[in-house]
């Protein structure tokens, strides 16, 4: 795997790459980084170009001018796209980038060759409740000269699940990373429904779910709600199913992408 | 500014640039990174190529493929330099970063023009006493489920002097990027001496000392090991001077340099 930065009208877009062949495009979930599918891509690169980008103000890119929508997003994946050249690519969004893949298949179709979404649903709906204190990881951190906003980045990177210490400090290491400006991706999450949006989805797409996703008991109206889609769920994938679980993850991908190939 | 990355035989080097003109590289202190120069960057690049590394392990760079002495750091910037097709280069580095920059004017002084060595200090046995508890920043920090590791890199971010909030969170940063391999730094530039060294330096070079620099006191002993060397001290400078005073910083560099 290689690291390396591009430039976009805002600035430069840091991402990871690994493989040869048709480019994949992975897009992480919110205050995290390119580097959550660093497992994932090992899997995909035996096949494909497996390239992950830092959205602007997360990870190593810089940070975005302004508070940035789900749809601003999306247009940087543009500008990403267009810097590297690559005309057509095959996308991954996971959570908050299954949000900004959404928007860049219907508002660039040309742009993209089929869709990988991994755990999207609404906050919109009625299922707000299924997380606990949902408004307890969403709060600004302010950096406090005692160095107490370290544990609370810690204890947000700690709040989905059980995983290894190595994940969780990747976690940590993307919440210091994008510091007090972070939580504005969960912001751009949580004013974004997706669901109005997926029936204008028009290339095949696979709905990648997991039954500790936040938005599991969503998966099946969201793919009744995109035309040409498939359902997948992986038994026992928790939030950070890309980190964890990253065999099972590509394998989905790898056999959605196998089947739907013309 | 901009951000990069290199290939040298043991994988990326991440880097930061700006400017044009005849290249200046600057070399960071332990458990540190490229970023600690941004702010002299943007002096310096008025009038040359200012560029600064993540010596492997730092920053952004792969980590390296063990714990690396003062002279393999040295090797990789002559290996950074290649990649770069930069043949000669002004070299600035600031404590451990100084160490590295000592061996690459000895080992390969024609890549060398001039030296500025920032903090270039050297320990006597007598001296480990100035600083307290010494060997309190340089052991090995465990990542820990509870999170307490980040404080702990925290309060070593904190231990040498007040700052703005922004420097210490930028200190931390570099911790937490290092992670628990990080104070291989630190041994390595304890495992070092460059008192045998400095006299064997032949390029121009400038002592860049602080009033606040923890061995202030040594740096006329060092100047005078050093054959063609002139020393310049900033008053109240203190160990973070190149984030603290970056305009002082640079401002001793250009007047060397010219």
């Amino acid at each position: 795997m290689k690291r390396a930065y591009t430039n976009i009208p805002e600035g430069q877009m840091h991402y990871r790459f690994e493989g040869e062949g048709e480019p994949i495009l992975l897009l992480h979930m919110a205050v995290a980084s390119s580097d959550e599918f660093s497992r994932v891509k090992h899997f995909l690169s035996p096949k494909y170009c497996a390239i992950a980008l830092d959205f602007l103000g997360a990870g190593d890119s810089d940070p975005s001018p302004y508070e940035y929508k789900v749809l601003d997003h999306a247009r940087t994946v543009i500008s990403f796209m267009d810097s590297l050249k690559i005309k057509k690519a095959i996308i991954v969004g996971h959570l908050l980038g299954g949000h900004i893949a959404a928007e860049v298949a219907i508002n660039w179709p040309e742009r993209v060759d089929r869709l990988i979404l991994a755990g999207p649903g609404s906050f919109e709906e009625s299922g707000t409740t299924n997380v606990d204190k949902p408004n307890d990881f969403i709060k600004q951190v302010e950096i406090k000269a005692d160095g107490s906003h370290l544990l609370e980045w810690w204890r947000r990177a700690s709040l989905l699940g059980d995983y290894f210490l190595d994940i969780l400090e990747e976690r940590a290491i993307e919440y210091v990373k994008a510091g007090p400006r972070g939580e504005e991706a969960h912001w751009t999450g949580t004013s974004y429904n997706v669901m109005p949006r997926l029936p204008l989805i028009t290339c095949p797409t696979l709905v990648l779910d997991a039954t500790y996703y936040l938005f599991h008991y969503q998966a099946k109206t969201v793919k009744s709600l995109i035309p040409n889609s498939k359902l997948t769920t992986i038994e026992n994938g928790p939030m950070y199913l890309d980190r964890a679980m990253p065999k099972e993850f590509a394998e989905a991908i790898i056999n959605f992408l196998s089947a739907s190939a013309e | 500014m901009k951000r990069a990355y290199t290939d040298i035989p043991e994988g990326q080097m991440h880097y930061r640039f700006e400017g044009e003109g005849e290249p200046v590289l600057l070399l960071h202190m332990a458990v540190a990174s490229s970023d600690e120069f941004t702010r002299v960057m943007h002096f310096l690049s008025k009038r040359y190529r200012a560029i600064a590394l993540d010596c492997l392990g730092f920053g952004d760079s792969d980590p390296a493929p063990r714990e690396y002495q003062i002279i393999d750091h040295a090797r990789t910037v002559i290996s950074f330099m290649d990649s770069l097709g930069i043949k000669k280069a002004n070299i600035v580095g600031q404590f451990f970063g100084a160490e590295i920059a000592v061996e690459l004017a000895v080992n390969w002084p024609e890549r060398v023009n001039k030296l500025v060595l920032a903090g270039a200090e050297f320990w006597e046995d007598s001296q480990a006493v100035d600083l307290k508890e010494p060997t309190n920043f340089t052991t090995t920090v465990e990542i820990k489920p509870d999170g307490s590791h980040l404080l702990e890199w925290w309060r070593r971010a904190c231990l040498w002097g007040d700052y703005p909030l922004e420097i210490l969170e930028e200190r931390f940063v570099e911790y937490v990027k290092a992670g628990p391999r990080g104070e291989e730094a630190h041994w390595a530039g304890g495992a070092y001496n460059s008192k045998h060294r400095l006299p064997l330096i032949t390029r121009p070079t400038l002592i860049l000392d602080a009033t606040g620099f923890p061995l202030h006191s040594r740096s006329p002993v060092v100047q005078r090991l050093i054959p063609n060397s002139k020393l310049t001290s900033i008053e109240n400078g203190p160990m973070y001077c190149d984030r603290a005073m970056p305009k002082e910083y640079a401002g001793a560099i250009l007047d060397f340099l010219s």
